[in-house]
């Protein structure tokens, strides 16, 4: 089973008590797919789907974006900088 | 100077590093925590940072800006870690020639900040609790730019369609007044950038010389930040509000392109194009396709949504006809 490294900040760390999460993937799975496999396993990490966002590899990428085996993605709650 | 530091954030050091001799002024920007928020008492913060982006995401916001405004040299630090009550959490330092580029810029630049970079700010409160800060500013119609095409050589026309009139309003204006309604941010595509420098407008040259309206699209998606970005052509002098509103009201989730067609051709404009689009674009463009609408349709069914006028109750397809000639001027 593939896997991919899923960095958790500021309300996903909190909620999941873990700053990192492998999630297995499939073929085809999409950064919104993994926010589902989180849902199921940690019901409470559940968000309105409209303010989240993704970042793979360091840059802001669609929700429909495919993930593959060695990317780097983060669960991106809404920012409050500044 | 773009730096993240857990340290206390010297102002001196942030002003000396956008200090230039061709500029005239520098705006200092301090934000700094606030005993407060949403009628809670806060004694503390903590900053939270996806290091590995943080600073890249910075970097663009500061370089986007210095392609919106002439600009000296602009610096940011951010905090993070904890925060007592009066520290200064961020500091962005801008200098220009003259003090509005100066203004203009700063808070350009925190703004985008606070709605661009991965940075999560938690309040501890006086009751012992505390909250992540989710602020609710993503996905409004800030997420929608306009833009203006004006760069045609107006050949049939014989001068510059943007600036014929209609009653006394030059074209260009109708369109601009018509973004304005609905968009966070405009721009005017135009070869001739002086025309409009006068209103203080963003206008930007074609990066690609000679590559008709779609070379323009492809200019705008690259040069806007929100994600959605409303086209109209600076001759559509007829074009309501109202069509405009149609457009704006489709749901645009899944989507990358929205327009109008009737029964014999597709109108590219006014439409709605997702900044997704730029490499599809530049495919085209490669390919020596620089029809809009040809891109249009090569975009699959599920991706786009083309609204066909004779199902619309009380639609004047001349809302959607270009003024070409002098004749069609004319007879306006």
């Amino acid at each position: 089973m593939k896997k991919v490294k899923v960095l958790l900040f500021s309300f996903f760390r909190e909620t999941v008590g873990s700053d990192e999460i492998e999630i297995p993937i499939e073929e085809k799975d999409t950064v919104e797919d993994l926010y589902f496999w989180l849902v199921k396993q940690y019901p409470k990490t559940v968000f309105p789907l409209q303010n989240l966002r993704f970042a793979v590899n360091g840059e802001y990428v669609e929700k429909e974006k495919p993930v593959n085996e060695n990317d780097e993605v983060v669960l991106v709650p809404p920012v409050s900088g500044g | 100077m773009i730096e993240l530091t857990k340290n206390t954030i010297a102002v001196d050091k942030v002003r000396e590093a956008v200090a230039d001799p061709s500029c005239g002024a520098v705006v200092l920007f301090e934000g700094q925590v606030r005993n407060h928020h949403n009628g809670q008492s806060v004694l503390a913060l903590e900053y939270e940072v996806y290091p590995k982006m943080v600073l890249t995401v910075i970097e663009s916001i500061c370089e986007k800006a210095k392609e919106k405004w002439p600009l000296g040299k602009v610096a940011v630090v951010h905090r993070y870690g904890r925060l007592e009550i009066g520290e200064v959490a961020v500091v962005v330092a801008v200098s220009s020639a003259h003090r509005q580029e100066a203004f203009e810029a700063a808070s350009y630049v925190m703004e985008q900040i606070k709605h661009e970079a991965p940075i999560w700010k938690k309040e501890f409160y006086q009751d012992q609790t505390s909250d992540w800060v989710f602020c609710s500013h993503q996905k409004k119609e800030k997420e929608l730019a306009g833009a203006l095409l004006a760069g045609g050589h107006s050949r049939r026309f014989g001068s510059n369609k943007a600036f014929a009139l209609k009653g006394d309003e030059p074209f260009y204006q109708i369109g601009l007044n018509l973004l304005k309604k609905s968009c966070s941010e405009i721009v005017i595509s135009s070869n001739e950038p002086k025309l409009f420098e006068k209103d203080g407008l963003l206008v930007v040259e074609d990066r690609l010389k000679e590559k008709g309206p779609l070379g323009g699209v492809y200019t705008l998606l690259k040069t806007v930040t929100p994600s959605w970005l409303l086209v109209l052509a600076c001759d559509m002098p007829q074009l309501t509000e109202k069509s405009v509103n149609l457009l704006l009201k489709q749901e645009r989730a899944g989507k990358k392109a929205i327009c109008f067609k009737d029964e014999k051709k597709l109108y590219p404009f006014p439409g709605l194009f997702h900044k997704s689009l730029e490499k599809m674009i530049l495919n085209c463009i490669s390919m020596g396709e620089l029809r809009v609408s040809n891109m249009i349709d090569s975009i699959p069914e599920h991706e786009k949504k083309i609204l066909s006028v004779e199902a619309l109750d009380d639609f004047k397809t001349s809302e959607l006809s270009n003024i070409n000639t002098r004749k069609e001027y004319v007879k306006l």
